[in-house]
C-alpha cells in the first residue's frame, strides 16, 4: 500500500534526472504487467498488482534521484579538482616563463594591495572593532545637552537624584576626572585620575591584576584607598609585588579636604584600555553624582534610551530652559567621532589607488594577452575547448593576484608594525582595546578576496575575449587581428586616468586645507615658548593670599633664570580646551553666551604678542581689594558694545548671581584656541584678584637659548617643595598637534596620487605603444603616400589627446564627487575651488603628453617600405 | 506463493542483489525475478526496496549501471558487478556462511 504523499524539497534539483530514475521503474512494471498477464490476469488488474507488488514508488524514486545526483556531483567534483589542478600547474609555467611582466605586474599589484589592506586595517581597528568592554555595543554616553555641541543653557543639576535615571540602565559608570600630586620618592609626581563610581569595574569589566577592587565600605567612604595602574605602579614602585596595602600620600586637586595618606588596594592590569587617559589612580567615588556612562537594557535602543533618561530626569529640574534636554550617544562613536573622516578619507586614497592599480594591471594583461596571440592559436589547434581555455586564462590571472595578494598581505603587516604607533599618534586616539592595527578578522579577509577576485577577472578579461578571437581566425605569428577592438584598451586607460585625477584632486584640497590651517595667524606667538600646569595643594596654599604669593613666586623665580626672557601664569593655558562661560553686559540685552575665559598674569599678553588694541593691560593695582577688572577679546567688545564704549563699562562673568560686576579696563586682538574657523569671544580676568589652585606656568625662553626644563621644574620647587610641573611641552607643539591630522592625511593621499600618477603615465604610454605596433601597416601606408613624419607625430598625439581630454573629464566629475565627500575636513579651500581642479588637469594632460611623445615619435619612425614589404 | 517468503535480515538485500548480478549482467526486474526463482519463492525482495538497494549499490562503486534494451526492445538500465562489487560478495558471502553455521548449531541435538 503506497504510503501517503510527503513533500519532499529535492536536493540538488539541477542535478537529478527525473527521467531516468522513472524509465527505470516503467520498465520493471511493464515487464510484472507482462509476466502477470501471460499468467491469465486481465490487463486492469495485472496493472494494479504489480504497482501493489512495487511498493511505495514515489519514495523510492526520490531516494534514488537523490542518491544517483550526490553520485554525479561527487564524480562532478573529481573532475573539476583535477583540471583546476592542471591550469593552475599550467599558469605557473607561464608565469615562470614570462618572469619580467610577472615581477613588474606582481610587485605593482601587491603594492597597491597593501596600501588598500592596510587602510582596510585601520578603519577595522576604529570603526569596526568594539571597544574592549563586556556589550560594548550597549554602552552610551550622557550628554548635558541635547547635541555634541557644549549647551549654552545646562540648569542647575546639583539637586538631581541620578539614581533615579540609573534605574533605567542596566549599570552605570560614574567618575569624577581629578589629578593627584604623589609625594615621597625622589620626586613628587603628578598622575591623572578619577573618583569612580562601582559601575565602573562592574560595567566596564575592569579588573585588578594585582590585589582588589573597592568594596561598598570604601565606596561610602570609610577609607582612603586607590587603585594604581601598571604604567605608575612600575614606574614609580618599581613592579614591587608587595605594594598592595603599602600607603602613600597624595593631594587631590579637586577634593582639598581629601586626607593624604592612601592605601594602595589594586594594580590594574598592563592591557587596561580607557576612554580617557585618567587611569593613573582611581579612588573610589563617596557621593553620588551624574553618571557618565551607562549600560542600556537588552533590546533597548538608544532614541528610547534617551526618552527614559529625560523622562526620570527632566522633572527633577523643574527651572530649566525648554529647550534644553540630556541625550545619549554610544560611546563608541563618541570616540573616534573626530578620526573617522580622516579614517574614511584614508580609506577612499586607497581605494582610488588600488583602483588605478588595478585597471593598469588589466591594460598591461590586455596588451600582453594580444601579443600572445600565437600561443592562444597553437593552443586551440591542439584542441583546447572555449571554455577550457577561459578557465586557463583565469587561472593564470588568480595566480598572478594571489602571489600579489600574498605578498602585499604580508607588506601591510610590516608596514602596520612599523607604522603603527605613528598612525595612532597622528590620528589622535588610540586603538581601541590597545590592539594592533592590522588584525585578519573575517570581514578584511573577505574584502581581501572579494578584490583579489575582480582584479582577476579584469585581468583575465581581455585574455579570455583574445582567446576566444584565436579560435576564429588563423594568423601569421606576430600579427593581431585587424578587428580587435581597443574599446576595452582604451575604457581601462581612460579610467586609470580619471580615478588618478581624483585622487590627485583629493590630495591637492587636502594638501591645500593642511598649509591653510598650518599658515592661520592665531593671534600670539608660539615660538620658544615653553608651558607646564602646576598644582598648589589647597592643604599648603589654602586662601588666596597664598595662592596668590606662589603664583608670584613661581612667576619671578622663572624669570629669574638665564635662559628665561619672561614668565607668566593662566589658566587655562592658550590653545587648550576650556568650559566656556556666559558674560553679561551692563546694557540690557547683552550677552556673550560662549565665551571663553582665562585668569592671566600681568605679563600674559606681552609673553605672547598678544596685541593691544585700546586700554590697558593688568597691572600691580589690580589686587583683590581694588575694583574687579576684566580685559575682553575684540569680538567680545564688538558684540556688547556694538557702538563702542567697551571700556569703563562694566560686564558680569557667569550666571551665578554672586559674582561681582567687573570693569572693563583693555581690549586685545583675539587669538584662535583651535584649529576651528569659528572662534568663541574671549575674556581675560586677573588672577592677582582670583588666585586659582591650578595654574599654568609659562616661559619665553631667551631667543638663541636652548631652555633648561630640569632647571625650571627646580626653581619651582624651590618655591615649595609640592609645586611639580606635569604636562610639560612648549606651545608650538601644542600648535601643532592640532593640525596633526589634516598634516598627515594630505602627505599619505600626496604620496598615493604620485604613485597612481607615474602608474598611469607607464600605463598609457605602453598602451599608446601597442596601439602603434597595431598601426603600422596604415601607418607605413600613409607615409607612403606622401604623409610626412610630422603629420603622423601629431595624429597619434592628437587621438590620444582626445583619450586624455576625455577621461580627464571623466575624472574632473569623479573629483567633484570626492571634493564632497571630503568637505567637512577642508578648511579654507572650497570643494569646488576652480582653481585646484584646473591645476590637476594641467598636470595630468602635461604628463599624459609626455607619455605619448615616445610611441608617437615611434610611430613618425615607422619604415614604410619595410613595413609594407613585410606586410 | 504456497507461503509468506521469510522476513529479509537489513543488508542481505545488498548480498542477495550482488549474487544476482554474480551470475550476468542484468536489469532491476530480471534481478527481482532471479532471485525469485532460484530460491523457489522463499525469498523475495520488495522491488522499491531492490531499486533503492541498486542505486546504492551504484554510489557505494559495487555496481555500475548501463542503459540498454532488454529483450522485449524496452529501454532498460543494467547492472554489472565492478571488481570492488566482486571482492565485497566474496566477504559478505563469507561471514553469512560462517553466521548461518553458528545459528544452525545452536539447533543441533546436543
Amino acid at each position: 500500500m503506497p504510503s501517503p504523499r510527503r513533500f519532499r524539497f529535492p536536493r540538488m534539483f539541477w542535478l537529478r534526472d527525473r527521467h531516468s530514475v522513472e524509465d527505470e521503474f516503467a520498465h520493471h512494471l511493464a515487464m510484472r504487467e507482462g509476466a502477470l498477464i501471460s499468467q491469465g490476469l486481465p490487463p486492469d488488474e495485472a496493472r494494479a498488482q504489480a504497482r501493489r507488488e512495487f511498493g511505495n514508488a514515489d519514495d523510492a524514486r526520490a531516494y534514488c534521484e537523490d542518491v544517483d545526483a550526490a553520485r554525479v556531483q561527487r564524480s562532478r567534483a573529481s573532475l573539476w579538482a583535477d583540471e583546476a589542478g592542471h591550469d593552475v600547474r599550467h599558469a605557473i609555467r607561464q608565469i615562470a616563463r614570462h618572469r619580467g611582466f610577472a615581477m613588474s605586474s606582481i610587485s605593482v599589484l601587491a603594492l597597491g594591495l597593501a596600501l588598500f589592506i592596510s587602510a582596510l586595517g585601520v578603519a577595522d581597528a576604529y570603526l569596526m572593532r568594539g571597544l574592549p568592554f563586556p556589550d560594548a555595543d550597549r554602552i552610551v554616553m550622557t550628554r548635558i545637552g541635547p547635541t555634541a555641541e557644549f549647551p549654552r543653557n545646562v540648569p542647575d543639576l546639583r539637586n538631581v537624584d541620578w539614581r533615579v535615571p540609573a534605574r533605567e540602565f542596566d549599570g552605570v559608570v560614574a567618575w569624577d576626572l581629578d589629578g593627584f600630586t604623589i609625594m615621597g620618592g625622589e620626586h613628587p609626581e603628578f598622575a591623572d585620575g578619577a573618583w569612580v563610581s562601582p559601575g565602573y569595574f562592574d560595567v566596564l569589566g575592569v579588573r585588578p591584576s594585582l590585589g582588589r577592587a573597592f568594596d561598598s565600605s570604601e565606596y561610602a567612604g570609610t577609607a582612603r584607598v586607590a587603585v594604581i595602574s601598571d604604567g605608575l605602579w612600575k614606574r614609580r614602585f618599581g613592579a614591587d609585588p608587595q605594594v598592595v596595602g603599602t600607603s602613600v600620600r597624595m593631594f587631590s586637586i579637586d577634593r582639598p579636604a581629601e586626607q593624604e595618606l592612601v592605601t594602595i588596594v589594586g594594580v590594574l592590569p598592563p592591557d587596561a584600555w580607557h576612554v580617557n587617559r585618567f587611569t593613573e589612580v582611581i579612588r573610589p567615588l563617596t557621593s553620588p553624582r551624574q553618571f557618565t556612562l551607562a549600560r542600556m537594557k537588552a533590546g533597548m535602543t538608544l532614541p528610547r534610551a534617551q526618552d527614559r533618561l529625560n523622562a526620570a530626569v527632566l522633572p527633577q529640574v523643574p527651572s530649566r530652559d525648554s529647550t534644553w534636554s540630556m541625550s545619549l550617544v554610544s560611546l563608541h562613536d563618541d570616540y573616534v567621532m573626530q578620526a573617522r573622516p580622516a579614517i574614511l578619507a584614508l580609506i577612499g586614497g586607497a581605494l582610488l589607488t588600488l583602483l588605478i592599480v588595478i585597471t593598469n594591471a588589466a591594460g598591461m594583461s590586455a596588451v600582453r594577452s594580444a601579443k600572445r596571440h600565437g600561443e592562444f592559436a597553437v593552443r586551440a589547434a591542439l584542441g583546447a575547448g572555449r571554455a577550457r581555455i577561459a578557465r586557463q586564462a583565469v587561472a593564470e590571472s588568480l595566480v598572478l593576484t594571489g602571489f600579489a595578494a600574498v605578498i602585499g598581505t604580508g607588506v601591510a603587516r610590516i608596514l602596520m608594525g612599523v607604522a603603527g604607533p605613528a598612525i595612532e599618534l597622528r590620528l589622535g586616539i588610540s586603538v581601541p582595546g590597545g590592539g594592533s592595527l592590522l588584525q585578519f578578522d573575517w570581514r578584511i579577509v573577505a574584502l581581501v578576496s572579494l578584490t583579489v577576485l575582480i582584479a582577476a577577472m579584469l585581468t583575465a578579461w581581455r585574455a579570455i575575449r583574445v582567446h576566444r578571437a584565436a579560435l576564429n581566425v588563423s594568423l601569421r605569428p606576430g600579427q593581431s587581428p585587424g578587428f580587435e577592438k581597443t574599446r576595452f584598451r582604451n575604457v581601462v586607460m581612460g579610467a586609470q586616468i580619471a580615478f588618478t585625477f581624483a585622487l590627485l584632486t583629493g590630495a591637492a584640497l587636502m594638501g591645500r586645507s593642511a598649509w591653510n590651517m598650518t599658515h592661520e595667524p592665531l593671534g600670539f606667538e608660539h615660538r620658544d615658548v615653553f608651558l607646564g600646569a602646576v598644582l598648589l595643594p589647597r592643604s599648603r596654599f589654602a586662601d588666596d593670599t597664598s595662592r596668590l604669593k606662589a603664583t608670584d613666586e613661581m612667576i619671578a623665580a622663572a624669570g629669574a633664570r638665564p635662559d628665561v626672557a619672561m614668565a607668566a601664569s593662566a589658566w587655562p593655558p592658550p590653545f587648550f580646551g576650556g568650559a566656556p562661560v556666559v558674560v553679561h553686559g551692563e546694557r540690557e540685552g547683552a550677552t556673550s553666551n560662549v565665551t571663553r575665559r582665562t585668569w592671566v598674569s600681568a605679563d600674559y599678553f606681552k609673553l605672547l604678542d598678544i596685541r593691544q588694541i585700546d586700554g590697558r593691560a593688568f597691572t600691580l593695582a589690580d589686587v583683590i581689594t581694588a575694583e574687579p577688572v576684566a580685559v575682553v577679546g575684540e569680538r567680545l567688545a564688538r558684540l556688547l558694545w556694538p557702538s563702542g564704549g567697551a571700556i569703563g563699562s562694566r560686564i558680569r562673568v557667569g550666571s551665578d548671581a554672586g559674582a561681582p560686576w567687573r570693569r572693563v579696563v583693555g581690549i586685545v586682538e583675539d587669538t584662535k584656541a583651535s584649529a576651528e574657523s569659528v572662534q568663541p569671544a574671549e575674556i581675560y580676568l586677573p588672577l592677582s584678584q582670583n588666585p586659582v589652585s591650578f595654574v599654568a606656568t609659562i616661559v619665553k625662553w631667551k631667543p638663541g637659548v636652548a631652555g633648561n626644563i630640569n632647571e625650571l621644574r627646580k626653581a619651582l620647587g624651590s618655591v615649595d617643595e609640592t609645586l611639580a610641573l606635569t604636562n610639560a611641552r612648549t606651545l608650538t607643539s601644542m600648535v601643532e598637534q592640532s593640525t596633526q591630522r589634516p598634516r598627515s592625511l594630505s602627505l599619505l593621499l600626496v604620496v598615493f596620487s604620485v604613485f597612481g600618477l607615474l602608474l598611469s603615465a607607464v600605463g598609457l604610454a605602453s598602451a599608446l605603444a601597442h596601439g602603434v605596433a597595431q598601426r603600422r601597416p596604415e601607418l607605413a601606408v600613409r607615409l607612403a603616400l606622401g604623409a610626412s613624419p610630422l603629420q603622423i607625430f601629431s595624429m597619434i598625439v592628437r587621438d590620444a589627446s582626445v583619450l586624455v581630454g576625455t577621461s580627464i573629464a571623466a575624472g574632473a566629475v569623479l573629483s567633484i564627487a570626492v571634493a564632497r565627500a571630503l568637505a567637512g575636513q577642508l578648511y579654507g579651500v572650497s570643494a569646488a575651488d576652480p582653481s585646484t581642479y584646473a591645476a590637476i588637469a594641467s598636470l595630468v594632460a602635461v604628463v599624459a603628453l609626455v607619455a605619448a611623445v615616445v610611441p608617437a615619435r615611434r610611430a613618425a619612425t615607422v619604415d614604410p617600405a619595410r613595413t609594407l614589404r613585410a606586410g | 506463493m504456497p507461503r509468506e517468503p521469510l522476513d529479509l535480515l537489513h543488508g542481505t538485500v545488498d548480498l542477495l542483489i550482488l549474487k544476482a548480478l554474480s551470475w550476468e549482467p542484468m536489469h532491476g526486474y530480471g534481478v527481482s525475478r532471479e532471485i525469485r526463482e532460484r530460491t523457489k519463492g522463499e525469498l523475495s525482495i520488495e522491488d522499491a526496496a531492490l531499486y533503492k538497494a541498486l542505486h546504492r549499490l551504484e554510489a557505494a562503486g559495487d555496481v555500475e549501471s548501463e542503459w540498454g534494451a532488454s529483450d522485449n526492445n524496452r529501454r532498460a538500465k543494467f547492472y554489472r558487478l565492478t571488481a570492488e562489487g566482486r571482492a565485497r560478495l566474496r566477504t559478505e558471502a563469507a561471514r553469512w556462511r560462517r553466521y548461518g553455521t553458528a545459528v544452525l548449531k545452536l539447533f543441533e541435538p546436543a
